[in-house]
């Protein structure tokens, strides 16, 4: 659905011109959080009344209601992706119910944001692209990755370092930064479901000046996938990385850290990716 | 219709993931930095893959239903699994 209609002007301008558009996740927290039992109870309500009326109904479903929040029409997946199929199908029911045009109800704004994290946290954004073009290519995923303070400040080294100083990330916080580092697969919840066999980080100082220090990051990631949650499969993601992470050892604060993907595979088909932290001022400016 | 201020806001917000953390002093860019940041850089959704931005979500289904009957427009509900708004999903 976001590859093909909802990423169509006329359906976004439908959308913004004529609805109140949301979409609930059975199972996701959305940008909005967690979903709340009052919110759970209301989308099982409109699921059964649509069967009841004999509306059609499906998990992965369009559903409109009348402005009075009555079951009125739906659309299955299935014909929701042709092309104009979902077009044709907002614009008659705005003309049905005689809707008039107007502007978004709320304004647009970004949907991928981190989840909750506080002032002392670092909060990563990760990209992952994979290398073939079906249906699973069409956009790339994204990941929020929040380390706390304890966290990642054991990205730091223990003491004072020279040029050619190098140290291990520790194991646990090594993982928790790779283990979304996959392309886009299917998934039905965000529990991690990977086995890491290797997910290692060395940080190498490679320049200091002015209380400011430079070190290289190279990473490597054996970790275990299944393409599709609950399959017993070990669809395999072999990485090589490679990266910096600008850091004033004086104040213990974390300037920039990347880190992208030089060569990886998943399931023996090139992917890439790249984790980047997020500066606070990005941060307020999601908030908004 | 989003206007084109709200695009170039979300298309900014993209972009300033380059940014850094504040702080007084930077090290110069070398090689290794210019070609991270390139890689960086050419992986990050595009304008195109953000269309979805674009529509006016609401954050949900009850705030929704209360905004239809204050709108009197129609409320379009999509339901589906994992996480749409990321792509992983």
């Amino acid at each position: 659905m976001r590859a093909g209609p909802l990423s169509n002007m006329n359906v976004i301008n439908a959308l913004n011109r004529y609805f109140v558009p949301v979409y609930v996740s059975h199972q996701d927290p959305g940008p909005a959080g967690p979903v709340t039992a009052a919110q759970a109870a209301e989308v099982h309500r409109i699921y059964v009344d649509f069967i009841r009326k004999k509306l059609g109904s499906g998990t992965v479903h369009v559903y409109i209601l009348k402005p009075d929040g009555s079951s009125f029409r739906g659309m299955d997946i299935g014909p929701a992706v042709q092309p104009g199929k979902l077009e044709a199908f907002l614009t008659g029911i705005a003309q049905e119910l005689g809707t008039t045009a107007g502007p978004p109800v709320v304004k647009p704004h970004p949907q991928s944001v981190p989840g909750p994290h506080g002032p002392n946290d670092l909060v990563f954004h990760l990209v992952a692209r994979g290398g073939s073009h079906n249906s699973w290519g069409h956009f790339p995923s994204e990941n929020w990755i929040v380390l706390s303070r304890q966290e990642w400040m054991s990205l730091l080294p223990r003491g004072a370092v020279a040029v050619g100083a190098s140290w291990e990330v520790d194991p646990a916080v090594a993982h928790k930064l790779l283990t979304r580092f996959y392309p886009q697969t299917e998934e039905v919840n965000n529990k991690d479901r990977n086995r890491i066999d290797l997910a290692s980080l060395r940080m190498t100082v490679v320049k200091s000046a002015n209380g400011v220090t430079r070190a290289r990051i190279e990473g490597n990631l054996r970790m275990k996938h299944s393409f599709y949650p609950g399959k017993d499969q070990e669809n395999d993601v072999q990485a090589t990385l490679t990266g910096f992470m600008d850091f004033e050892p004086a104040t213990h604060r974390i300037q920039r850290l990347r880190l992208v993907t030089q060569k990886a595979t998943y399931m023996n088909d090139e992917f890439s990716a790249a984790l980047t932290s997020v500066s606070s001022e990005t941060l307020s400016a999601l908030a908004q | 219709m989003p206007t084109t201020q709200q695009v170039a806001a979300c298309v900014a917000l993209t972009m300033t993931f380059g940014g850094v953390l504040a702080a007084d002093s930077f090290l110069k860019d070398d090689a290794l930095v210019t070609s991270v940041e390139k890689t960086v850089h050419e992986l990050q959704p595009s304008r195109s893959e953000k269309r979805f931005d674009l529509v006016g979500w609401v954050p949900d289904i009850l705030t929704a239903e209360k905004l239809a009957r204050q709108a009197q427009r129609p409320v379009f509900l999509f339901t589906y699994d994992g996480s749409i708004n990321t792509g992983r999903c």
